[in-house]
């Protein structure tokens, strides 16, 4: 008997997801119909997605009020690939990401005052409503990063939450070019926040000795000044012993 | 975080952006002596992470990272929490 193959839609078609459904849950691999935008939202075709330790509030339930089944992810990478009515300014096909800031409300007192960053009613994405840990996911317009060419998805991804918090933190700290900051954990945000300073100009130091960072052949140069293995000790800090 | 404290200089200050729990401890004094400023910082907006992928595109910073497919999400998430992980795990779809 002969078979007839037809495409099926994108939105009939079902997508993988890792989600996890209750608090202190397993992941679980699962299918899904691929959501539809909403007004005012796009559907990103989701390349790659960074695992931040923030990810332990949606696993663990550590956050209120979420709802389960929930996909976590704030550090997600893609293509447009649908939008939804009314959505103007950005367009299929275009690089977009998302990170921790998901969505303001525009009407509280913050936002009202142009505070995004602290508007009351914050989403986020991976808490909020499902994050970057599945092949299609939505999200609103106020929560788009358009990433440029240069950069690859997986490079970009990361960039999104452990990037801008490590490169706005150090922006806003009052530090110049010449000052000297002390980085404590060369993890997934403080090996960003070690290059950023760098190329700020701005003098650093572990806080802690042992810590290695490998050398990167692309930064050799910064990357060689990046290397941490020696002891070393603030001056000033009296309790430095403590970190033995 | 609390040993960093005497780490500062005067006018110092200790930006705080890792999640963590348990609390920090200072006494006024150590405030106090230097001028010292303890503040927390989440994130930013997405105008700000334009600002930091520009930035990262300008200067060549570049996440070091260890990739997992989607599948292996628990597996990723588990190198992640054992702080091994050298730097950023990125799961692909």
């Amino acid at each position: 008997m002969a078979t007839m193959r037809v495409t099926a839609a994108p939105e009939l078609a079902p997508m993988k997801v890792a989600q996890i459904s209750k608090p202190g849950g397993e992941f679980e691999i699962v299918e899904r119909k691929i959501p539809t935008p909403d007004a005012g939202q796009v559907r990103i075709k989701v390349q790659a997605c960074g695992v931040c330790h923030s990810d332990v509030l949606t696993k663990e339930g550590a956050w209120p009020g979420i709802q389960y089944p929930r996909v976590p992810g704030h550090e997600v990478a893609g293509i447009i690939d649908e939008v939804g009515t009314g959505v103007s300014a950005w367009r299929k096909g275009q690089r977009v990401g998302v990170g921790w800031h998901g969505g303001q409300d525009n009407t509280c007192r913050e936002c009202r005052r142009g505070d995004f960053r602290n508007c009351r009613n914050m989403k986020i994405s991976g808490i909020s409503y499902d994050g970057g840990y599945q092949q299609y996911m939505v999200a609103a317009v106020e929560a788009l990063v358009a990433i440029p060419d240069s950069l690859k998805d997986t490079e970009a991804a990361p960039l999104l939450c452990a990037g801008i918090t490590t490169y706005n933190a150090l922006r806003h700290s009052g530090a110049f070019p010449g000052d000297l900051v002390a980085v404590q954990g060369i993890g997934g945000l403080g090996h960003l926040g070690i290059q950023f300073a760098i190329s700020l100009a701005i003098r650093w130091r572990p806080s802690a000795e042992g810590q290695k960072m490998r050398l990167s052949q692309r930064n050799s140069e910064p990357a060689s000044t990046l290397t941490a293995n020696r002891r070393m000790r603030p001056r000033n800090c009296k309790n430095w012993a403590a970190h033995k | 975080m609390s040993e960093l404290i005497d780490g500062l200089g005067p006018n110092g200050k200790l930006m705080v952006i890792g999640a963590a729990f348990d609390p920090i401890e200072v006494t006024p004094v150590q405030l106090i002596s230097g001028s010292r400023t303890i503040q927390g910082w989440a994130a930013g907006t997405p105008a700000d992470s334009e600002d930091t992928l520009r930035f990262a595109e300008l200067s060549g910073v570049r996440p070091m990272i260890e990739t997992y497919p989607l599948e292996k999400a628990a597996e990723a998430y588990a190198r992640m929490m054992s702080g091994k992980a050298e730097f950023r795990v990125v799961l692909t779809m």
